[in-house]
């Protein structure tokens, strides 16, 4: 796996994070919801979703519940749990820094 | 905490794989039917929805695979499927499985048992503080050195050594002490222990002091406060229950009281048998300690005494600087002994060379042979193993196909290699278990220590690591190459189960060397074998179906002449006359004897005798004994030349000597020693030869006779130093236990509290001095036939394999014309090509490493031409029969099935 993979996988994490900090949601909403907010830029597979959904759920950031959805059909509702929460907290930090790093050498080599 | 949740839900999801698996399909679905619905929203037709939807999802099995391995719990799921798999093939393959796992196992309980033996014998450290430190002190005479008595026999009297403890800068500690033997009595039920008088600073010296209690100290010395007793812990827990009320307790020894003082911690033992040169052969271990409390005639007495000095040297100072210390001091005594005493020398000899320095060969023989098994048994699961990874080069293919990754093949192997090395190492504990014990059961009880071997768990770990190696090497090696084949290649091939490569060449390899080190160890084994039938058949000079009862005259008293009642010649003569009297009397007792030294008793007296008319024979040395007129047709030694002694030889007559056939040869040559005159010392009136009988070897049927002189007991009894025990012998038609019961009974008549000390017949004597060899030669034997076994197993299993391959190449043959002889010679070629590289290679090494046995062999040469055509013919039949099954069934090939097979 490449690091670009890594960093893409991390921000996928990330934004199901801070997608469930609203309300709990299912997998497809969460999917719907990041292709929105993202101005629909961010198409997010469901290959690399659904495995993301697990492996948080195994670590204990989010977990899952059966409920009914929009039309009355069984669904699995994530939703954040504590230890999620502070994970979001620090994931955002850890990412504002990155980003307005990478803002600063974008900036840097555009004045230069 | 969260590790332990995460855990916690891993093991849930295991256990409710069904119902998340079913979760996660749904979930899914949900996810598609969504995609599909959103596409009709915008107007699609359902059949275009759908098919755009599942284009967009992309693989689901992918997916689902994904969402398996983010779940965490795949390795686990993996491994519990690869124990399933894996015990399945072991179980489906199960001959290859037995035979492999028994193997390893043979191999490494055989291996842990020895080493076991092997550490408790001499690698754990003697039960004393810095062993290394501790020497025997003798004092020899030089000129009796020169003469070729051993340095051992003697020991310092009681005079020189304490002059030589004061004066010596040289050593930190010295001490002394006697072997005794006690009758101790306890509950009623007297045992005959061995013990030690020994002097105040014996566990000083030892640096091993009670576990329980104090150590013999100088106040213990002082007679009248002597009797007191230090015990040993085997002692404490068998008769005391290992209870501290012991302490201040009493135990009988001969009839008198000993207040106990102290216990040794456990393995102290010291003197055990094997430690001291020239001890007490009866004494196995010493369990009971009382001081030695000499006496001030014995303190200042300056001939040699029964009793052994050792040393500690200080820290630094090596055993050369020691003895020239000793020795500058031994010389300034010299002015006070006797003249016979005088030109006494020193020697130092470590007490670890002379405790365990006997045994070290033989140990090492052991271990070389198992490791030898060792070897062949990894040899030989190595080629079954790499016969099993050939065949499986098929099915590794067929997976790589399908996708497995090699990764996961890889970790398939290694689960297998492990299960199969876990049996073989659990196999292997109940083996050395049972190994172990068969061992200690044979032991000869001349191998110090070896009651103390353990299980040796370091060396179980150890060597179950070196078959889990062997078992990665020669199993999962193969199966990497085999998965690394060319896909496109295999795919070519058909997938034909004949992928045979240069590994055949390994193999061969393998088995030749297998049969190689049998032939080594067959060759060994041969030859010891051959010596035990020697040793078995050589002459002893005696029969073995005499006997035989001692006794002690006085077990207390060191020295003999202190006993009032049999301080004289004519009160010994008295009692031997009485008993023989009683004896002869007796209806079916034959004939009966006294003698002062029993042939294989360890006892010995040598004498230096002066022959009339032989002036160039300075002082040789010789056997002697004393016996009484019975003896010689009691014990069936048998007279080749002049006469016996008679009754008619008594006290008063002409003193007359018998001597044998090796003193016969060696000073007289051809001429007829009867009439001849010998004398002891110059002193002496000389004596009449009245007869030769046959040799009779004394230390043991290997040692051949030296020469030997016997004088009667009714003349000769009046030499300075007469022996505190004698022997009787008696040959009779009664069952043995009657025979001993008469005996008892003569003695019991001529002197009702002297008590016989042991009865033995010489045929126990016998089988007493040849244990170590018979030990060794089982040892051997049993490894060889082991080695043998899993050899022929091994050349059966690669021809069974190699003709599996050639199936085919059979058939054709066989289409062609070949006939079924043909292909059984075939077969047959192969295993015996193998058998004879393997041969030769063997026979090569054997003769190389001849030195490393030619120390255990008696009366075979080396390079023994019995045994070097014995053993390839052996082997031959071995290997024959090893490559008839395999080739019977190329035989019985059907040429068509095999073709079409192909």
């Amino acid at each position: 796996m490449t690091k670009s993979a890594d960093l893409l996988q991390g921000t996928l994490d990330l934004l199901i994070l801070k997608v469930l900090s609203l309300e709990p949601m299912h997998g497809w909403a969460i999917a719907q919801r990041i292709h929105q907010l993202s101005s629909e830029v961010l198409t997010v597979n469901q290959g690399a979703l659904y495995p993301a959904l697990h492996r948080l759920e195994h670590q204990a950031w989010i977990e899952a519940s059966c409920g009914e959805s929009e039309n009355n059909r069984r669904a699995r509702y994530y939703s954040l749990t504590k230890p999620g929460r502070a994970r979001l907290t620090a994931e955002e930090h850890s990412w504002d820094r990155l980003s307005s790093a990478v803002q600063g050498v974008l900036n840097a080599v555009k004045v230069g | 905490m969260r590790w332990i949740r995460s855990l916690c839900r891993r093991f849930r999801s295991i256990l409710s794989k069904e119902s998340s698996n079913a979760a996660l399909s749904e979930e899914l679905q949900f996810h598609l039917a969504r995609a599909v619905e959103e596409n009709m929203a915008r107007g699609m037709p359902e059949r275009k929805a759908v098919a755009a939807a599942q284009a967009s999802f992309g693989s689901w099995a992918g997916t689902t695979g994904q969402c398996y391995q983010a779940r965490g719990t795949a390795w686990i799921d993996d491994f519990l499927q690869d124990i399933r798999y894996g015990l399945r093939t072991l179980t489906k393959n199960c001959s290859f499985s037995v035979i492999s796992i028994l193997t390893l196992a043979l191999g490494i309980g055989a291996c842990t048992a020895i080493f076991s033996v092997f550490d408790a014998v001499l690698l754990r450290s003697l039960p004393y503080g810095n062993p290394e430190q501790l020497v025997y002190l003798y004092t020899p005479s030089l000129q009796l050195l020169r003469q070729g008595i051993p340095a051992e026999f003697f020991n310092p009297s009681f005079a020189d050594f304490f002059d030589l403890k004061h004066q010596s800068r040289s050593v930190a500690e010295m001490t002394l002490f006697q072997q005794a033997r006690f009758n101790l009595a306890a509950d009623a039920r007297p045992q005959r222990v061995g013990a030690a008088r020994v002097g105040a600073d014996f566990f000083r010296t030892m640096q091993s002091q009670p576990q329980v209690g104090r150590a013999i100290d100088a106040g213990d010395q002082q007679p009248g406060n002597d009797r007191v007793a230090i015990i040993s812990h085997v002692l404490w827990e068998e008769m005391f229950a290992g209870t501290n009320k012991i302490l201040d307790g009493t135990v009988r020894l001969d009839g008198d009281q000993y207040r106990v003082i102290g216990v040794m911690p456990p393995g102290f033992d010291y003197p055990h048998k094997s430690d001291l040169p020239a001890g007490l052969g009866n004494v196995d271990r010493t369990q009971i300690w009382v001081p030695a409390a000499l006496t001030p005639q014995q303190l200042a007495c300056r001939d040699f005494c029964g009793a052994f000095a050792v040393a500690r040297l200080k820290r630094g100072v090596t055993l050369g600087e020691a003895e020239t210390e000793l020795r500058t001091i031994m010389a300034k005594l010299d002015s006070l002994h006797i003249p016979a005493m005088h030109d006494l020398g020193v020697r130092l000899e470590p007490l670890r060379d002379k405790s365990v320095g006997p045994v070290r060969p033989l140990m090492r023989l052991l271990l070389g042979a198992v490791g030898l098994v060792l070897l062949i048994a990894c040899a030989n699961a190595a080629n079954l193993l790499m016969a099993r990874a050939a065949n499986r080069t098929h099915e590794l293919g067929v997976r790589a196909t399908l996708g497995a990754r090699r990764e996961r093949l890889f970790r398939q192997m290694l689960t297998e290699s492990l299960l199969l090395s876990l049996a073989a190492g659990c196999a292997g504990t109940a083996f050395a278990w049972v190994f172990l014990h068969g061992l200690l059961r044979l032991n000869s009880g001349d191998i110090p220590r070896i009651e103390g071997a353990r299980l040796d768990l370091r060396v179980l770990g150890f060597l179950v690591g070196v078959t889990i190696l062997t078992s990665l090497l020669f199993g999962i090696l193969p199966s990497l190459m085999a998965s690394r084949i060319n896909l496109a290649q295999f795919l070519k091939s058909g997938g034909m189960r004949s992928v045979v490569g240069h590994r055949t060449r390994i193999r061969n390899g393998l088995a030749v060397a297998q049969v190689a080190l049998v032939v080594v160890l067959l060759t060994a084994t041969g030859l010891l074998l051959r010596s035990y039938a020697k040793v078995l058949a050589a002459p002893v000079g005696f029969s073995p179906s005499t006997i035989t009862a001692s006794i002690e005259f006085s077990p207390q008293l060191v020295e003999f002449s202190a006993n009032p009642r049999y301080n004289t010649p004519e009160k010994r003569r008295a009692f031997f006359a009485e008993t023989l009297d009683w004896l002869q009397h007796t209806s079916g007792i034959q004939a009966a004897g006294w003698v002062d030294f029993l042939p294989f008793s360890n006892l010995e007296m040598m004498t230096s005798i002066e022959i009339q008319g032989y002036p160039n024979h300075k002082n040789p040395l010789v056997e002697a004994r004393r016996v009484s007129p019975g003896y010689f047709s009691a014990m069936q030694i048998s007279l080749i030349g002049g006469r016996g002694f008679s009754d008619n030889d008594g006290p008063k007559g002409p003193e007359q000597v018998i001597v044998n056939e090796a003193l016969t040869k060696e000073y007289f040559g051809r001429s007829n020693p009867v009439g001849q005159h010998i004398r002891i010392s110059p002193q002496d009136p000389w004596t009449t030869v009245v007869g030769v009988i046959r040799d009779v070897r004394n230390k043991g049927p290997e040692t051949s006779a030296l020469p030997q002189i016997y004088g009667c007991l009714w003349q000769t009894d009046t030499s300075a130093a007469p022996a505190n025990s004698a022997y009787l012998a008696v040959r009779s038609t009664l069952p043995e236990a009657i025979a001993v019961q008469a005996i008892r009974t003569a003695i019991e008549r001529a002197d009702p509290d002297l008590a016989v000390a042991e009865v033995y017949t010489m045929r126990g004597l016998e089988s007493e001095v040849t244990s170590r060899r018979r030990f060794q030669t089982v040892l051997l034997t049993a490894f060889s036939a082991i080695a043998m076994v899993l050899a022929v197993i091994g050349v059966y299993g690669l021809l069974a394999f190699s003709v599996r391959q050639r199936t085919g190449e059979i058939g054709i043959r066989m289409a062609l014309g070949s006939t079924r002889k043909g292909v059984l010679g075939l077969v047959l070629r192969e295993g015996l090509m193998l058998f004879g590289a393997g041969l030769g290679i063997g026979i090569a090494a054997s003769v190389g490493l001849t030195r490393l046995v030619s120390g255990f062999l008696y009366g075979v040469p080396a390079i023994d031409p019995v045994t070097y055509v014995m053993v390839p013919c052996l082997l031959l039949v071995g290997t024959v029969a090893a490559c008839l099954v395999p080739g019977l069934r190329a035989a019985g090939i059907d040429p068509m099935s095999a073709l079409r097979c192909e």
